[in-house]
């Protein structure tokens, strides 16, 4: 089982390939002036997405009523973020994983993270990914990987795929106990941070931390 | 045109409406505000809590109150950057009464001033907990200060305003507005504050690239 810490001076993006939001953050945080300051890590969190409505017991004909039409507002509104996301990564059209893409992709983020390759190396990678179709399997994973020079000889048959499967479990589990509940969502000093749009409050932090003075 | 929405009980909009004032008064686009008044239960369940803040009954699961719990450390942050009191309530209000005073004040007010300060006030005393908004009288109060007529407003309350907002809240929903805040630019919704750079951007005529999510973030100086 991989234990996961975060340091001090680390940010952690917890991101799902599989979500175009996902992909936006990782190009935010590129674009952060101050990543200079901190090392910025990434590792998967795979869950479905949130849908507390579903624990909301049954009630009267009209409150089912309405839930459902709330719902249904709710995803006619991820169409037009999804959209919108799309246009902010500058693609036309989305993309889809097989089940043993997403486990592996999401594995060679671990590979990535437990390498401590850079934000510039994981961009390289998952753009990797999302040039290959618009459906991604592990195939296609394994050549990009193979391509970045890294190790591609999977077995996803086998007990290798179990236990990535359990890797990415247990992480995801990791993650929640830390108070992330979806992707993208970042992890500063022990607060998660859901979405990637707090950079600015995790940068007041970091300012207010250098003005301290020393002991 | 942009319209807004929120709800007096929400504290993610309480965190916002200050904010989003600015797209008017530093932007000049004029915001047609409308209320969404929140049905809470429906999707995180309900609870209630005694003075104390001990939970005397509650039909949420642990996932529900994980995520609430979430919001409100969330909320309290940015509460806090803006120098805002953010006392969680004790029950679910219902906060349609709120929403029809402010269609209301949105209408009779003379002064946009007016309407600026009618919502801060009840937005800034309901998140301190000395602010009932299922009291008539007391937005009737909340309007006089603001210095918005009254004369009519309890028949309002009751007739035209409650048929018109319970309108509304049947076309936000047709058109995929389910929380709040919302902006409203035409047939496109964007929900939440960290889309206020994309918001201005696209009523701006959408020049060069769409910009990130940001939450905003006031820059207060260390002491």
């Amino acid at each position: 089982m991989m234990t996961f810490s975060l340091g001090e001076s680390e940010l952690l993006a917890a991101i799902n390939l599989e979500d175009a939001e996902s992909i936006v953050a990782l190009q935010s945080l590129l674009q952060w002036p101050k990543r200079a300051l901190i090392s910025v890590r990434v590792l998967p969190f795979i869950r479905p997405p949130l849908n507390t409505a579903a624990d909301v017991p049954k009630g009267e004909p009209a409150f089912e009523a309405y839930k459902e039409r709330r719902s249904a507002a709710r995803r006619r509104y991820q169409r037009q973020e999804y959209t919108r996301n799309l246009e902010r990564l500058g693609r036309s059209s989305g993309w889809e994983m097989t089940d043993s893409g997403v486990v592996l992709s999401h594995d060679i983020l671990i590979q990535l993270y437990l390498g401590n390759a850079s934000l510039e190396q994981i961009l390289t990678y998952v753009s990797g990914l999302l040039k290959i179709s618009q459906r991604i399997d592990a195939e296609g994973v394994g050549r990009v990987v193979d391509g970045l020079g890294l190790r591609s000889d999977f077995d996803l048959k086998g007990d290798e795929a179990t236990l990535m499967r359990r890797r990415l479990a247990d992480l995801s589990q990791q993650l929640e106990a830390q108070g992330i509940l979806s992707a993208p969502s970042l992890l500063f000093k022990g607060e998660a941070y859901l979405g990637y749009g707090h950079l600015p409050q995790i940068e007041s932090i970091m300012d207010l931390e250098r003005k301290r003075p020393s002991e | 045109m942009l319209s807004v929405c929120i709800d007096f009980k929400s504290p993610y909009a309480f965190v916002a409406h200050a904010l989003i004032w600015e797209l008017e008064t530093q932007h000049g686009f004029v915001i047609d505000w409308q209320p969404l008044t929140l049905n809470i239960g429906s999707f995180l369940g309900t609870a209630e809590k005694s003075n104390q803040g001990a939970v005397v009954a509650t039909n949420r699961s642990e996932k529900q109150w994980t995520v609430v719990k979430s919001a409100y450390r969330d909320a309290r942050r940015y509460a806090a950057n803006q120098q805002r009191v953010l006392r969680g309530p004790l029950k679910i209000w219902d906060s349609s009464l709120a929403g029809i005073s402010l269609m209301w004040a949105q209408e009779k007010a003379d002064d946009r001033v007016d309407l600026k300060r009618f919502m801060d006030t009840v937005f800034t005393q309901f998140w301190q907990r000395a602010c009932d908004l299922e009291d008539a009288k007391e937005l009737v109060k909340h309007l006089k200060a603001a210095n918005i007529k009254t004369a009519g407003f309890l028949d309002y309350l009751e007739g035209q305003g409650r048929e018109r907002h319970d309108q509304l809240q049947s076309r936000l929903l047709d058109q995929g507005v389910f929380g709040v805040p919302s902006f409203l630019i035409r047939d496109e919704i964007f929900f939440g504050r960290e889309h206020l750079d994309t918001v201005l951007w696209r009523l701006k005529g959408s020049q060069g690239p769409m910009p990130l999510l940001r939450f905003p973030w006031l820059q207060v100086s260390a002491l």
